[in-house]
């Protein structure tokens, strides 16, 4: 079966600097990839390339067999990709639920609703504070607003970059739940997280960023018994 | 009296045709909708309305006065009664009917009207009752969208507007009563100095002045959309003001042999302007905040300048005079030009000179009244809420799939669309234009009007246009220190109110749900 994301070769960067030197990666459908590394690895400009606000300089990217490589990016996430981007960013003077419907804006009324009623029993919170600003949520209710929002446009392939920054771990446990439910409804997961520990439990496959470059890939098990992996980011 | 195709030229009567047959599909879909015996009670109402009418009419207008003795008219009478009566038969029709189905239905009673004055009625009187069924209908929407315009979208609208979920917040109660009491007033307003003949208390001058304050209500609303809700801070908005203007001016003088007037020129010169702003999105596509805002203030003095210098065409600094609009092709003066007709004389009026100011100023006011309508809803589209999350954050829209590209481009078109048809108003309420109307001062404040009311609001907006432009006429003796005054009551908004005069807030409105006991969270938002 071909894979949902398949990525060959992929150059990119902001002007002199590279940031992605040759990436090859593949996500197969259904599974929960994690993408581990350091900062400035390019962790997030791969994933702001795949959606296509980063253009790549050179490479290949194909999702769902379909070269979407440099097409504009509201043409990639209207084929069913989304992204939770990195620090959240909700639309802070708009409500809960008119963040919610920036993302589900492409659905028709009845799956509008049905989607709704889906996050809002993923996250009760959302419905508890639909009229709420965005900006007056707390940073992990602002986070489960982002992952919602991503939900409302019926995403196969879901991008989620470091869904646990600054949060409590707690609740960064509970973000953790809640991504590997997603999951298990069928939504193949491109997860970035500099909590290695838990992405790797979390995921099936993964891999390594460094400097660009992909330096170690595999299942997530062997990952974390691997003593270099271990050593740079489990913390020994 | 003589009186040659007026109201009949080709585009009337093409409207008027289209209006038929649209008429004539409507019946369809209403047959459909309607089982006969509501047939059977709107045409009773229709008829009881008729003779109420009818017993009122004939002593009142059918008995004419002429040359001491007293004319018995019927005709006069019945015109009115028919009017009353097919009036009556549509307002039953229409509360029985869907929204897409009642402006079908109405089309089809201009069609109506239209066959009926046709056959039944000479030429003057033929036009006069088209005019009446076409303004009586104006009235009738603009009322009701004003009233209905937080209504749910109904299943046509929300086609069109691409199924978007959203229940909009309802002018309910008092706040619609309100809404009525206040419009209604307007447009009442300019009709005090005919009843109170004596002793006006509203003037010409008044009317004029007012009329200013609505065009700046109505540029307000258009940069309105691109300051307030995407968020693109433009410096330049006189040049589609200036761009409506001239057009009007340009397109007046060149086509007017060709029966393009002002109606003509209001949607022509509202393309074009909303041409310029699209020519201005594309370079400023990728900028924002302080760079955006110095090109789109050179774009505005582009403009200026271009006009200044284009001397063939735009006769340079001496300005250009723009006609005054006219009804239907009838001329508010008192002596028309060749192959005009004055207005007093085709209605048999005398001649009196505030009919222009109360025609250019209900003209106004509908316009100003259309631009807040569109606004309202145009803020609760998707698009609306695409502008407002562009605004919010751009790499976010984006990863949401929004396309930037047209999302910015129709703000800025759409503003300018606005500004074109308040350029227009201003060159036939002013009836002259030169470029020196048009300099950054005007852009300040149009800016400073969105600024000071609110971003984004409309209440807000409607009282800073107010304030800024009636508070200069009443403190007329103290002119020169008004940019002084102007400048501290910035800097006192700033510090006391820095969200504006009336900051829009987002109000929860909840819907029940009783087919599942929950209630379901719609949105609105109101100001």
């Amino acid at each position: 079966m071909a894979p949902v994301l398949e990525i060959k070769g992929l150059h990119a960067g902001y002007g002199p600097i590279k940031a992605l030197r040759g990436i090859d990666l593949e996500v197969g459908k259904g599974e929960i990839m994690a993408l581990i590394g350091s900062n400035g690895a390019g962790k997030s400009t791969l994933l702001m390339t795949i959606c296509g606000i980063v253009k790549p300089t050179a490479g290949k990217v194909f999702y769902e067999g379909r070269d979407v490589t440099g097409i504009q990016s509201y043409n990639i996430m209207n084929q069913g990709v989304a992204q939770v981007p990195e620090g959240r960013r909700i639309f802070p003077r708009m409500t809960v639920l008119e963040n919610l419907q920036m993302g589900g804006a492409k659905l028709s009324v009845a799956e509008f609703g049905r989607y709704l009623s889906w996050v809002q029993e993923l996250f009760p919170m959302l419905s508890e504070r639909a009229q709420q600003l965005g900006g007056t949520l707390s940073g992990g209710e602002q986070q489960m607003l982002a992952i919602g929002r991503a939900l409302m446009s019926k995403p196969r392939l879901l991008l989620m970059d470091e869904p646990s920054l600054g949060l409590a771990p707690l609740i960064s446990r509970r973000i953790f739940a809640i991504i590997e439910e997603i999951n298990r409804r069928g939504t193949t997961i491109l997860l970035v997280e500099q909590n290695a520990y838990a992405a790797l439990r979390l995921a099936n496959r993964a891999c390594v960023l460094s400097t660009g470059e992909i330096v170690v890939s595999g299942d997530a098990q062997e990952m974390m018994d691997n003593p270099e992996v271990q050593e740079a980011y489990l913390g020994g | 009296m003589e009186i040659d195709f007026i109201i009949f030229n080709i585009p009337v009567i093409i409207l008027e045709q289209g209006a038929l047959a649209a008429g004539f599909l409507a019946s369809l879909f209403y047959i459909r909708a309607l089982d006969l015996r509501a047939y059977g009670e709107m045409i009773k109402d229709a008829a009881i309305v008729g003779a109420i009418a009818m017993v009122l009419f004939v002593p009142i207008v059918g008995l004419v006065l002429k040359d001491r003795s007293l004319v018995f008219q019927i005709e006069r009478s019945l015109m009115l009664v028919g009017a009353v009566a097919v009036g009556r038969l549509h307002i039953s029709g229409a509360v029985r009917a869907r929204v897409g189905i009642r402006i079908l239905w109405r089309l089809a009673l201009v069609g109506i009207s239209e066959t009926f004055a046709f056959f039944f009625f000479p030429e003057p009187q033929r036009n006069l009752i088209v005019l009446v069924v076409l303004v009586v209908l104006a009235i009738v929407f603009a009322l009701e969208a004003l009233l209905r315009s937080g209504e749910k979208l109904d299943s046509i609208g929300s086609k069109i507007m691409g199924a978007w979920p959203a229940v909009i917040s309802r002018a309910k109660g008092r706040q619609g009563y309100l809404m009525f009491f206040l419009v209604g007033l307007l447009v009442l307003l300019p009709f005090e100095p005919f009843i109170n003949s004596e002793n006006p208390f509203i003037t010409d001058y008044h009317l004029g002045t007012l009329t200013q304050t609505l065009i700046y209500i109505l540029l307000a609303m258009g940069l309105n959309i691109v300051v307030g809700l995407a968020g693109l801070l433009d410096l330049g908005f006189v040049a589609f003001y200036a761009v409506g203007a001239y057009g009007y001016a340009l397109i007046t003088l060149h086509l007017g042999e060709f029966g393009i007037g002002f109606w003509w020129a209001l949607p022509i010169t509202a393309s074009l302007a909303a041409f310029a702003g699209c020519m201005l999105g594309f370079p400023v596509l990728r900028m924002h905040g302080d760079y955006l805002a110095i090109v789109t203030l050179g774009f505005g003095e582009i403009i200026r300048i271009l006009l200044v210098n284009m001397i063939d065409f735009t006769n340079g600094p001496n300005g250009m005079s723009a006609p005054r609009p006219t009804l239907m092709g009838l001329e508010f003066t008192r002596r028309a030009k060749e192959g005009g007709v004055p207005l007093h004389e085709y209605f048999d009026i005398p001649y009196d000179a505030t009919y222009r100011y109360v025609f250019i100023y209900l003209v106004a006011l509908a316009l100003a009244l259309a631009a807040i309508f569109v606004f309202r809803r145009l803020r609760e589209m998707p698009i609306g809420r695409a502008w407002e999350a562009l605004r919010e954050d751009e790499t976010a829209s984006k990863a949401l799939g929004i396309n930037h590209t047209t999302v910015k481009l129709s703000a800025f078109t759409l503003g300018a669309a606005f500004a074109g048809v308040g350029g227009v108003l201003f060159a036939a309420n002013e009836g002259f234009i030169s470029p020196s109307s048009f300099t950054f001062v005007e852009s300040a404040i149009i800016l400073s009007i969105v600024v000071l009311g609110g971003m984004g609001s409309i209440t807000g907006v409607i009282i800073a246009a107010a304030i800024l432009t009636l508070l200069p006429e009443l403190f007329r003796d103290l002119q020169q220190y008004r940019m002084l005054g102007f400048g501290l009551a910035m800097v006192f908004i700033m510090i006391w109110r820095p969200g504006g005069l009336i900051k829009v807030r987002r109000r929860a409105f909840v819907r029940r749900d009783s087919a599942r006991g929950a209630s379901n969270p719609a949105l609105g938002e109101a100001d």
